[in-house]
């Protein structure tokens, strides 16, 4: 079946998961194009709110209703407030080191 | 006993392991148990021809490596006539050498480790000789060939005898290579090593004529390499850089005749191929005069006995090349005997003399009287005298001879030669007047007693072969009454012509001169250059390894070089150069990696929906 | 005149929706580091009023209690202890940008059309609305119990790798 768009309204689930599309799509273009690394931890917990819309619109439609990915939901932003911390320490040690975060100037890999 | 022949072989190879294990740490314990393996494998190879003439024989064999169907290959020994004869011939033999070297080698600092190769040596003979396939043979003969390596290089701290050590592994290398290719040959086209089994096959028509005789040949080749026949006769007269001993029992009375034993073995094939049995008495023929001439000119007292066994060795395959195995391999079992003792006479004379040089010995007849006396005997029974044992079984090899004259005029000059180098070397040595001077010691009892005992059967072994009393070892060893051959013109020429070579070389150095043979030399100068430079054979062999061998050698090492390292390193670089752009992909950009996560991911979404997105599922 | 709850519904999922997405762009375009960080919590807290619209009331809570709370100040933290980059920031190579864009919209692209035509079976016509918080509460500590566990170990990982890392040598 090809794609169609939905009504405009009443809000459906199709509504609630394009909404999570679109935020993962931006945190991840985000991730992709910034170069402060600060910027890519906010983008990356865009992404990680885009999922959770998507969890909370599944389980907001859910016909028995069920809870589980609301629980999914608790553990996501868990997960992300701890990526949040480990994520600045690591940012602050690399700031410490070399005196910037911009990640193009991380590449002691280069091959 | 024939039953459990293989303890005889198996003794030796005991007491080579005692002497590796530890014995070594003591001469006399490495010396005496050689000599006591050898010894009671003596006296067991006595009891196993004791009880083949009594008609036993024994064929025993296992699988070794069987394969499908009828192939396979099996190990296994077989006693029977010529098995029992060789046994005795080289139990015996290998005996006195080994007492003799008590005595010869003693203060020789590799002292155990000449016992051990030569108790090594004797176990791959008696399994040489044992074998009843191909492959077993071609086993033991390898390993007989090592031990001639390690036994003429047992001096290996003198160039020479290194060199020649090498250059008797690497030339009969090239014989045994066609041997091996022989034994493969036949096995293809029989489908058996084993010796009954190839007769059958051969007997039976089943091997075609022509690769019967290709087959054949390559086997004869590999017995041209190990019995020094030409052109692979090179390396026989340089293996006498080894201790005497060794070259009177590997290089005069067993090992060189292994290629006699070879043929006399396969004989019930040859006897199929005509083409075969042609080319076998040519290269024997030709070799025993050839080697006679040789050994006229050598100065180094063993050469001339290395010539001279040469030479005899072609006489063997003259004998079995005419179809008259029996007369070979009598002749090869009384020349064991009487070229041993001479030998080990050569071997007392040079222990007293210090050198090899004839030239520069003389009147020895007073200090080694034993050795005298037994040189003059063992040269009578070579050059054929009535009726030392040489006469009989040098006899019955011309007889068979008289019906192709180009082949018996071949043999009867030869026996001219060999009376004429004979009695040169005894002329030379042990008459005249000391041209040298002696670094007189009394000689061990050990070098005497062999020297004494070698004197009978060279005297005595012809009867075994004796038209009078019928032949009994022809019979024994043909398997049936063989007729006693005897023509007394032959055997009245032949006499007549070895009393004409002792007179020619009484002429050239009797009573110690030399004077006469330098002066024939003189006049036949090209001659004579010929055959001291022994017809430039090393130097055609060494123009042939530096010119074309190492010229090819060349070629292929710029091939080498040029194109195979080329390709080689070719593909390394091009390996280089892929990962040389690969890394530019590893940027150390982080960004970069997740952006090509992404991208794959989406490539493998996209993949994945295109059913759905189509609307076909 | 009595406007229709569906009408409310949807205006109020459109405006949280569009706030969202407008902050999340904005976070990107953003010159400046702190600038994205206030537009992050636009986005955060947007998505916090798509939850109620979407009967998670309780989940909206911890939305805006951890993230606006807890996440924006230890990232405003991390932005005071790094001062040399806040005016730098900018977006990559415009080749980097660009080629990242492309792929972001491809993934936008194709889970849209996937969502879009695939058949939604067992599903509501409009959002459960029942009070989430004590089923929630009974089943984090019934059914969900080991994640529980696992996660509240995780924070204990989490804060002494933090400290570990971040500590001053």
């Amino acid at each position: 079946m090809p794609p169609s768009l939905p009504p405009l309204y009443p809000i459906t689930l199709q509504h609630g998961l394009l909404l999570g599309a679109a935020l993962f799509s931006v945190g991840l273009a985000g991730v992709l194009a910034k170069r402060n690394a600060i910027v890519i931890l906010m983008a990356v917990e865009v992404m990680l709110n885009g999922v959770n819309v998507t969890f909370v619109a599944f389980a907001g439609y859910l016909q028995p209703p069920v809870l589980t990915g609301q629980v999914f939901a608790v553990f996501v932003i868990a997960v992300a407030a701890a990526e949040a911390a480990v994520g600045l320490a690591i940012i602050i040690a690399i700031y410490r080191l070399r005196q910037t975060v911009q990640v193009d100037k991380a590449d002691e890999l280069r091959g | 006993m024939s039953q459990n022949a293989w303890i005889v072989a198996a003794l030796p190879l005991a007491s080579f392991l005692l002497i590796a294990a530890g014995a070594r740490r003591s001469e006399r314990a490495s010396a005496w148990l050689t000599i006591i393996s050898i010894g009671l494998g003596a006296g067991i190879s006595g009891l196993v021809l004791a009880e083949v003439a009594g008609g036993a024989r024994v064929q025993q064999s296992f699988a070794w490596l069987p394969l499908s169907g009828a192939f396979g290959l099996s190990l296994g020994f077989q006693v029977d006539p010529l098995t029992a004869t060789m046994l005795v011939v080289v139990t015996s033999v290998s005996l006195l050498v080994q007492i003799y070297s008590l005595g010869y080698m003693r203060g020789d600092a590799g002292y155990s480790r000449y016992f051990a190769a030569m108790s090594l040596f004797t176990f791959s003979m008696l399994g040489l000789v044992l074998a009843n396939s191909l492959l077993t043979i071609y086993l033991f003969w390898e390993l007989v060939g090592l031990c001639s390596y390690l036994l003429i290089g047992h001096w290996h701290e003198r160039p020479e005898a290194a060199a020649a050590a090498k250059k008797a592994f690497i030339v009969t290398r090239f014989g045994d290579f066609a041997f091996l290719l022989g034994i493969l040959f036949l096995y293809w086209h029989a489908g058996t090593v084993d010796f009954t089994g190839l007769e059958q096959a051969a007997a039976a028509g089943r091997i075609p004529a022509a690769a019967l005789t290709v087959g054949m040949l390559l086997v004869f080749c590999g017995a041209v390499g190990k019995s020094a026949q030409f052109p692979l006769h090179v390396w026989l007269p340089d293996a006498m850089e080894g201790p005497t001993p060794v070259s009177a029992l590997i290089h005069a009375a067993t090992m060189v005749a292994a290629g006699v034993y070879l043929m006399a073995r396969t004989s019930p094939l040859l006897e199929h191929s005509a083409t075969a049995m042609l080319v076998v008495a040519g290269v024997g023929g030709f070799t025993a005069i050839f080697a006679a001439t040789m050994g006229l000119v050598a100065n180094d007292i063993k050469r001339v006995l290395a010539y001279s066994t040469v030479s005899q060795l072609g006489y063997m395959m003259l004998a079995i090349g005419l179809g008259a195995m029996a007369a070979g391999v009598f002749h090869l079992f009384n020349h064991a005997f009487f070229k041993a003792l001479l030998f080990l006479c050569a071997g007392s004379v040079i222990h007293l003399m210090n050198t090899n040089d004839m030239f520069e010995m003389g009147g020895l007849r007073r200090q080694r009287p034993l050795a005298f006396w037994a040189t003059t005997i063992a040269a009578l029974s070579l050059a054929g005298v009535f009726p030392l044992s040489g006469f009989w079984s040098k006899d019955e090899i011309l007889a068979a001879a008289s019906a192709q004259p180009l082949l018996f005029a071949a043999a009867l000059v030869t026996v001219f030669l060999t009376a004429t180098y004979m009695f040169r070397v005894i002329f030379l040595t042990f008459l005249g007047s000391p041209r040298g001077h002696a670094h007189e010691h009394p000689e061990p009892v050990s070098m005497a007693i062999p020297l004494a005992v070698l004197i009978v059967p060279s005297i005595l072994t012809g009867l075994l072969g004796a038209p009078m009393v019928g032949n009994p070892l022809g019979s024994f060893l043909e398997g049936q009454a063989a007729h006693a051959e005897f023509d007394p013109t032959v055997a009245a020429l032949s006499t007549a012509v070895a009393l004409g070579g002792i007179l020619f070389a009484w002429a050239l150095y009797g009573g110690g001169k030399t004077e006469p043979a330098a002066r024939l030399a003189a006049q036949f100068r090209p001659a004579h250059q010929l055959l001291v430079n022994r017809y430039y054979m090393d130097h055609l062999y060494d123009w042939l390894v530096r010119r074309v061998v190492l010229g090819i050698g060349w070629i292929a090492n710029r091939i080498d070089l040029g194109l195979i390292d080329w390709m080689v390193n070719s593909v390394g670089a091009a390996a280089v150069a892929a990962g040389g752009s690969l890394r530019r992909i590893q940027s150390g950009q982080v960004q970069t990696y997740a952006w090509a996560f992404f991208a794959g991911a989406v490539t493998l979404a996209v993949v994945a929906a295109w059913p759905m997105l189509m609307g076909t599922r | 005149m009595v406007i229709p709850m569906e009408l409310l519904v949807a205006g109020g999922f459109y405006t949280f929706a569009a706030a969202a997405i407008a902050g999340a762009i904005s976070l990107i375009i953003a010159r400046n580091v702190f600038h994205s960080a206030l537009f992050l919590t636009l986005t955060l807290a947007s998505a916090g009023g798509v939850f109620v619209i979407l009967g998670a009331d309780f989940l909206a809570a911890v939305q805006l209690l951890i993230y606006v709370g807890a996440v924006m100040i230890l990232i405003l933290f991390g932005l005071m202890l790094t001062p040399q980059d806040v005016e730098l920031p900018n977006l990559s190579t415009p080749g980097q940008a660009i080629s990242g864009a492309i792929v972001a919209a491809a993934i936008f692209v194709v889970s849209a059309a996937t969502l879009l035509s695939a058949q939604w079976s067992g599903t509501a016509a409009e959002p459960s609305d029942v009070a989430t918080t004590e089923q929630i509460g009974v089943s984090l500590f019934t059914t969900f119990v080991l994640p529980f566990e696992i996660a509240s170990v995780l924070f204990l990982v989490a804060m002494i790798g933090a400290i570990v890392i971040a500590r001053e040598r």
